[in-house]
Order: C-alpha cells, then sequence, then structure tokens
C-alpha cells in the first residue's frame, strides 16, 4: 500500500491558485520522476468589482473569473492550495510562555484577537512551530485573519468548482518556491526573503535553513513607484541586519537578500540597483513574481511567465524539499464539510461499486438464464415427438403382446411335446443299422412318450448285449437297456430278449 | 444543509449511516433484483435437470421399445413358424384321405385306418379368435421293414407335424419279410374360433 502510495505520489499533479488585487494566476505542477515541472500557468486580471479592500466582495465573479482563466489554460485539476486573500492579516511569530499551554491553537487565537491589527474581530488563526528563540522559549509561527474574509474567498472558490485543500499567506508559499534554490544548503548566510504587495512588506529571514524571523510592514506606498517606499524597505532589511548584529551576534555572517515584487513587477532593476548601491556588501537580486529565474522547477512551454506565489502554493502538495511552514487558515467547517464530501464520495463510490457488482450479477445470471432456456427449449423441442407416457403405454402394449405370444408358443409347445415328434423311419433305419446278424426282432413296439421296446431272439447273449450296446450309442436313441433275456430250453438254443429303448427328445414344434 | 448536517455528527457516525444506507441499498437491489434472477435461474436449471433425465428416460424407453418390437417380431415369426406345423381343415381332411394312398406309394399295403376324432374337443384358444384341435387315427398296414419306413417317412415328411402315438411293428405269421405295422397317428389342426363353435 505505502508503495503503491509513494508511486503514486511521484506523477502526483498539484494547483496553485494566487489571488491578488488585480490578478489572479493558476499554476499546475507536476512531480515527475526527474523533479518537478511546471505543466501550465496563466494569469489574468481580477474581475472589476470582484475584490474591494483586499477582501471578496462579489464572490460570484471571482468564480467567474478563476473559472474563465482554468479552461482558457486548460487546467481540469480541482484540488487546489490558495493563497490567503485577506486584510488585514496578522502575521507574526509569538513566544510561547514557559508552561506550555495545554491547546496551543486556543492560545494562538486568544493573543491574535488581543492584536492590533484584528481588534475584537471575529477571527481565525493558524500556527506552526519554528525554532526555539535565543533564551530558549519556544516560538510559533502565526497568522490570523477575518474569517468572514476567508468565508468570502471559500465561497468563491467554490463557485469555481475549486475543492481547497489549503489556504496559506503568500509569504510562506513565496519561500517554499524559492526554498530549493536560494534556502537549501545556504549554511553559511542569511537569507532575507521580502516580498512586497504594493505598500506592504513582508521581510522574512531564514537562518540555517530554518525559518527564524518575519516582520510585515507598511512602506508607504507602490515601491515601484514610489522612492520614498523603496528606502523606507531599505531601513526595514537595514534594521533587520543590525538587529540580527546586536541580538543574535552574527555580524560576521553573510547575508543574502531576495526581493520578490508582486503584481507586474515594474522595476525590479531600479531597485536592485538602488538596494545594492545601500547595502553593496550583500547578493542582492530583485525579481518580479511573474517567471523568475530562482526557481529551481523546470517550466514546460505553457508555463512560461507562471507566477511564483501559485507555483509555491502547488509545491505544498508535492513531495519535495520545502520549509517546515505548514499552516492552513481553511475554516474549520470548511474543512468538516470537504471531509464529509470526501466520506460521502467514498460511500458513494462503494454504493456504485456495489451496484455495479450487483448489475453484474444479474446481468450474469442472466445470461445463464438465457443459456439454459435454450438448451431447455432444445431439449423440449427434442422430446414434444414422443412423450414418456406415450412410450410407457407402447411399452406395456409390446410386453403384452410379447407375452401372449410367448405363451401361444409354450402352448404349442407344450401340446406337440406330448408326443414324439422325431422321425421314427430314421429310428427304425437305425435298429436294422444296429442289428447284428446272429439276432433278430419279432416286434416293435413305441407308445406315446419316447419309449420303445424291441423284441426278438439271438442265439447267443454276446450278440444281445452287443445290440444294446450299439443302440445305445445311436444318435437317435438315448439309452438302450436290456430288460430281459432268456434261454429257450428246446435243441436250437436261442435266447429271447427284450430291450428297451429311451429315445432322444426332440425340440417340439 | 445535509452536508451541514453530517459534517456536525462525528465520522464514526457518518460512516455507520453511510454503511446502512449502502447495506440498505445492497439488500434492497439484492432482492429486487438479483434475487429473483437467481431463484429463476436456480428453478430453471433444476427444470435442465428434470428434462435431461426424462430425456434419458425416454431414450431408454425408445431403446427398450425398439427392442421389444423386435422381440415381438421374432415371436411372430417364431409362432408363424409353429402355426406352419399345424393343419388347417382342409388340409386335415386331405391328409386322411390320403393316407391310402400313401400306404399304396410306400408298397405297404393297408390293412383298416379308424378315425378316431377327437374333433369337438377344443385343445387350445389362441389370442387371434383361433382354436387348435386334435385329430387321431389308428393305421393297421403290412409291408417289408424298408416298407414300413418309407411309410412312415411319407407320413412324416411333410411341412406340417404328424405325431405317431403309438406304434407297433411284429411280424406277421405267415411270410418272414412280411410285417404288420399298428399306429396311431394324431394332427392338430388350426380352427378359427367361430366356425369351429358353429360347427
Amino acid at each position: 500500500m505505502k508503495d503503491i502510495r509513494q508511486f503514486v505520489a511521484l506523477f502526483r499533479t498539484s494547483l496553485g491558485v494566487d489571488i491578488c488585487d488585480d490578478k489572479i494566476s493558476l499554476a499546475l505542477l507536476r512531480r515527475t520522476k526527474n523533479g518537478v515541472e511546471i505543466v501550465k500557468a496563466a494569469s489574468g486580471p481580477a474581475p472589476a468589482g470582484a475584490i474591494e479592500d483586499g477582501s471578496v466582495k462579489d464572490p460570484a465573479l471571482l468564480a467567474k473569473a478563476i473559472k474563465a482563466l482554468k479552461s482558457s489554460c486548460k487546467i481540469s485539476k480541482r484540488r487546489a492550495v490558495v493563497s490567503l486573500f485577506a486584510r488585514p492579516v496578522l502575521t507574526q511569530i509569538m513566544q510561547l510562555p514557559g508552561n506550555l499551554p495545554g491547546n496551543i491553537g486556543q492560545y494562538v487565537q486568544k493573543e491574535a484577537k488581543h492584536c492590533a491589527v484584528l481588534p475584537c474581530k471575529n477571527i481565525m488563526s493558524g500556527h506552526c512551530g519554528i525554532s526555539a528563540s535565543k533564551t530558549g522559549s519556544s516560538r510559533v509561527f502565526t497568522v490570523a485573519t477575518e474569517i468572514e474574509k476567508v468565508n468570502q474567498l471559500m465561497k468563491a472558490l467554490q463557485e469555481a468548482g475549486i475543492i481547497v485543500e489549503a489556504i496559506e499567506p503568500a509569504e510562506i508559499a513565496c519561500c517554499r518556491a524559492l526554498y530549493e534554490k536560494e534556502i537549501a544548503g545556504n549554511l553559511d548566510s542569511n537569507v532575507l526573503i521580502t516580498l512586497i504587495d504594493g505598500a506592504d512588506a513582508t521581510l522574512i529571514v531564514f537562518r540555517n535553513q530554518a525559518f527564524d524571523f518575519v516582520r510585515k510592514r507598511d512602506i508607504g506606498k507602490d515601491i515601484c513607484q514610489s522612492e520614498e517606499s523603496r528606502k523606507c524597505l531599505a531601513e526595514e532589511i537595514d534594521t533587520i541586519i543590525h538587529y540580527y548584529a546586536m541580538e543574535i551576534d552574527e555580524s560576521a555572517r553573510n547575508w543574502r537578500v531576495v526581493t520578490v515584487v508582486r503584481h507586474d513587477g515594474r522595476n525590479t532593476e531600479e531597485i536592485s540597483g538602488f538596494l545594492k548601491s545601500r547595502f553593496p556588501d550583500m547578493e542582492i537580486e530583485v525579481v518580479s513574481e511573474a517567471g523568475p529565474k530562482n526557481m529551481s522547477f523546470a517550466a514546460g512551454p505553457d508555463a512560461q511567465g507562471a507566477c511564483l506565489i501559485a507555483v509555491g502554493l502547488a509545491v505544498r502538495l508535492l513531495d519535495v524539499p520545502q520549509p517546515k511552514l505548514k499552516i492552513n487558515l481553511m475554516p474549520p467547517k470548511s474543512a468538516e464539510v470537504r471531509v464529509v464530501k470526501q466520506d460521502m464520495l467514498i460511500a458513494a463510490n462503494i454504493a456504485v461499486a456495489v451496484l455495479f457488482a450487483m448489475l453484474m450479477v444479474v446481468a450474469v445470471l442472466k445470461v445463464s438464464l438465457n443459456k439454459t432456456d435454450k438448451v431447455i427449449n432444445e431439449k423440449k423441442k427434442e422430446q414434444s415427438s414422443c412423450e414418456t407416457s406415450d412410450l410407457l403405454i407402447e411399452r406395456a402394449k409390446l410386453k403384452r403382446q410379447a407375452n401372449n405370444l410367448r405363451e401361444e408358443i409354450e402352448k404349442l409347445n407344450k401340446l406337440v411335446s406330448s408326443g414324439y415328434t422325431g422321425n421314427w423311419g430314421l429310428v427304425l433305419d437305425e435298429i436294422r443299422r444296429k442289428t447284428p446278424e446272429s439276432l433278430w426282432i419279432t416286434s416293435i413296439a413305441g407308445s406315446d412318450g419316447s419309449g420303445l421296446a424291441v423284441k426278438g431272439w439271438s442265439t447267443s447273449y454276446e450278440a444281445i448285449h452287443l445290440f444294446v450296446d450299439m443302440l445305445g450309442e445311436s444318435k437317435h436313441i438315448e439309452s438302450a437297456t436290456l430288460v430281459e433275456a432268456e434261454k429257450r430250453e428246446g435243441s436250437d438254443n436261442l435266447v429271447s430278449y427284450a430291450v428297451n429303448c429311451t429315445l432322444v427328445a426332440q425340440g417340439g414344434l | 444543509m445535509l452536508m451541514d448536517r453530517l459534517a456536525r455528527s462525528s465520522r464514526t457516525s457518518r460512516v455507520a449511516f453511510s454503511g446502512a444506507i449502502i447495506g440498505i441499498m445492497a439488500i434492497a437491489i439484492y432482492n429486487w433484483a438479483v434475487r429473483p434472477h437467481a431463484q429463476c435461474l436456480q428453478a430453471a436449471q433444476r427444470y435442465e435437470i428434470v428434462i435431461g433425465d426424462k430425456a434419458r428416460k425416454n431414450v431408454i424407453l425408445r431403446t427398450g421399445e425398439e427392442a421389444s418390437k423386435k422381440e415381438v417380431e421374432r415371436l411372430k415369426a417364431e409362432l408363424a413358424g409353429a402355426r406352419t406345423k399345424l393343419f388347417t381343415p382342409a388340409e386335415a381332411s386331405r391328409f386322411f384321405s390320403n393316407i391310402e394312398s400313401i400306404c399304396y406309394d410306400a408298397q405297404c399295403t393297408a390293412r383298416s385306418i379308424n378315425f378316431l376324432g377327437n374333433v369337438d374337443k377344443m385343445l387350445i384358444s389362441l389370442g387371434d379368435r383361433k382354436v387348435i384341435v386334435s385329430n387321431s387315427a389308428a393305421i393297421s398296414l403290412a409291408g417289408s421293414y424298408g416298407e414300413i419306413i418309407g411309410f412312415l417317412a411319407k407320413l412324416t415328411g411333410r411341412p406340417q407335424e404328424v405325431l405317431i402315438r403309438s406304434l407297433k411293428i411284429f411280424s406277421s405269421d405267415g411270410e418272414a419279410d412280411l410285417l404288420e405295422c399298428e399306429l396311431m397317428i394324431t394332427v392338430y389342426i388350426i380352427h378359427d374360433e367361430e366356425t369351429f363353435t358353429n360347427e
């Protein structure tokens, strides 16, 4: 399962949506085996009337513009990380008391409410832990704003068909976009990232690759147009560097300053020149948010001029090196609704799967039923010509007929076998042939059945015995028995005899 | 609205709710769609088995019928063969009237021929409204041994069966070569039942 997830994560896409006062920017990123690639990017003007005083006034109008921008650059991805577009926003690092509160979230919320930026407003806050202070006390990076403004933003995004995964400040997205190239591996110098959004400047310090300091300042006017604002920014930078030199005692450490100018980023060269002249010992770089070179991500042909903030937002969902700053200002209710929707979607999928499985089972049953019906019809057709009952009647009839015939044959046989059915001529001829010369027959008598009595005279007993033996060997006579033999008294010495023969039974008719 | 309500409930309740809905749906679909089909298929399969059994039985019955038909044919042929051994009334009449000429043909001298009758005694009633009766005759004749054998051969050498019930051959007192022969013969005559009853 883990392997599958890793495999899926390898090819995951992610969408970042950045909304500011005058512009909407989208960036679609894809994680490939070779790293992250910016697949598509698009920017468009925010519709007039949709945004006012740094907040969403007309969610429907904004939603329409986002939809149009998405469809213009053919981005179908719905899940996205969105920049926190609300004003005022509290962005600060809070030191936690020695005895850590049980619920840090509640503590942060309570503290944020007391902040001058958001006085007694219905606010929502997000926080994440950062490195401890020099004194060792725990610190949290906190972002808070009015909940109503976030809800308005959520409404616009929902209408635009975007499923919001997270809402985070543009500053964090900016750091995330620059992290791999500017911050990661930079151990010998502090990195100061400055995000200029009109008159608002957010200064973030990364020390030893870790988020360490943040300050949000109003520099008066747009830095692109105002010399005063540039001076103001330079002073802020100088203050931070001095603060680190004095408080953290890192005077010897190098500084790298990256300034990102939002909106159209005009006069970056001028601003860069100004800052370089002010801080000649430092590495200074001023870039526009549109298509900077400071990102380590390859940009596809459809992603030229991708918004740095939008890219940073999209990176949040990808498995790439990034600062450990995870703040989500999505309203808890929306998050819950999102979870409910996810659950409902899973349930719906399961229901569809069950329905589909049932339909498949029904289909299989139906096919089997049709096949069985076909077989039954074929068998019925085969049997239609003869019914079993007819066959049984016919069988009984034939049996009766056969029995009657057998009976008749038996009767006839019985009738005929009451007498000898053999050939008398052959029997008599056989007797004549078996008669020795010294013996003669005076009478032959046969009666009903198969008995035959032969009587006569002989000159000797031997001749009589020979005669009996010869008769016994005949194939027509079954047995011959000497019944009587008596010598006649007188001069001729003849012997009278009587032989009973049993004839071979014949087979009747 | 529903989403808000569901969002307020715990995840366990939601899972239980979804599970219950899916379960009810699955049971309902099973009862409405799958079960009738399954039962129908089961019934059809059972019917198929019954039809198959019936077909097998019919094949066996048909085979038996063929064998029975052959047996009946064989028995009919056997009976027909047996009936050829019986005389018709006309044949019997002709036979008895020809006995003397048979004696003459065998060069024997017929001394007497007595017809014993038994015509009115029905021996067997056959199935096809036929009856068998016997008719006997006592014959006395004289001749040589060979002539008597010849007479017997002629008497019995015919398709119909002539049963010699008794036979006695003995020498004549006067002549050495002349033998006397007394025999009683019986023949079986097949009659139509109606004709026989009327007679």
